[in-house]
């Protein structure tokens, strides 16, 4: 779940304007499923999957990287 | 040249040359003069540039305090602005001419409120951690 949590957020980054409603729908979806049962804001969560998040972008963007300067 | 190298001066003067270039499309957003739809794809440009400088500072080792005051300010400027154009979007066929809703606005903005809560707000350590532990428990 943690996985896809950071995929639906890369995947809001880079979405198309017209995409981006759904992109939001979906990641917002994702992390209500995960907080029921605490007291805790999607915000919140978001916030401490900040160094998570930053790896996982840094991770996607060099893969990227990599695929132009093979 | 190694992506995850120390920018050169000319990057840096890049940078610098994205502040201005952020200046001129915020300028274009707040002119009522021009098109509605027109300040909004320079509003997207403007969100676009903020994406820019996060992709070249999560490349370097270590931000500059530099680099995180710049995107701090790009931020805050795109959020502004997007703020301002929303309000002017309460018909929701304003935008039509770009297929586009207002609620396409309104998740970019949220966006970018995400990554200014994940780069320029504290956290302290020990709240992140039993934040993780408590919604992911050993998957983290």
């Amino acid at each position: 779940m943690l996985e896809s949590i950071l995929r639906a957020q890369f995947d809001l980054d880079y979405a198309e304007p017209k995409d981006l409603p759904v992109s939001l729908e979906r990641l917002n979806a994702l992390l209500d499923q995960v907080i029921v049962g605490t007291h805790l804001t999607r915000r919140e969560l978001l916030s401490a999957l900040r160094d998570r998040y930053k790896e996982h972008k840094r991770a996607q963007l060099l893969a990227e990287a990599r695929r132009h300067t093979v | 040249m190694n992506v995850v190298d120390s920018p050169s001066a000319p990057a840096r003067e890049r940078w610098r040359t994205a502040g201005r270039f952020a200046d001129v499309l915020e300028a274009e957003i707040k002119t009522r003069r021009n098109p509605l739809v027109a300040r909004v794809v320079s509003w997207f440009n403007l969100c676009r540039l903020c994406q820019d400088l996060e992709e070249q500072m999560l490349l370097l080792p270590a931000p500059s305090p530099d680099d995180l005051q710049l995107h701090r300010s790009l931020l805050s400027q795109a959020i502004a602005a997007g703020e301002g154009l929303l309000l002017e979007c309460a018909d929701a066929a304003s935008l039509g001419s770009l297929n586009l809703t207002p609620s396409a606005l309104e998740a970019r903005l949220e966006s970018l409120r995400i990554t200014f809560e994940q780069w320029h707000t504290e956290m302290k350590p020990a709240r992140q951690e039993a934040i993780l532990r408590e919604v992911f428990g050993g998957e983290t």
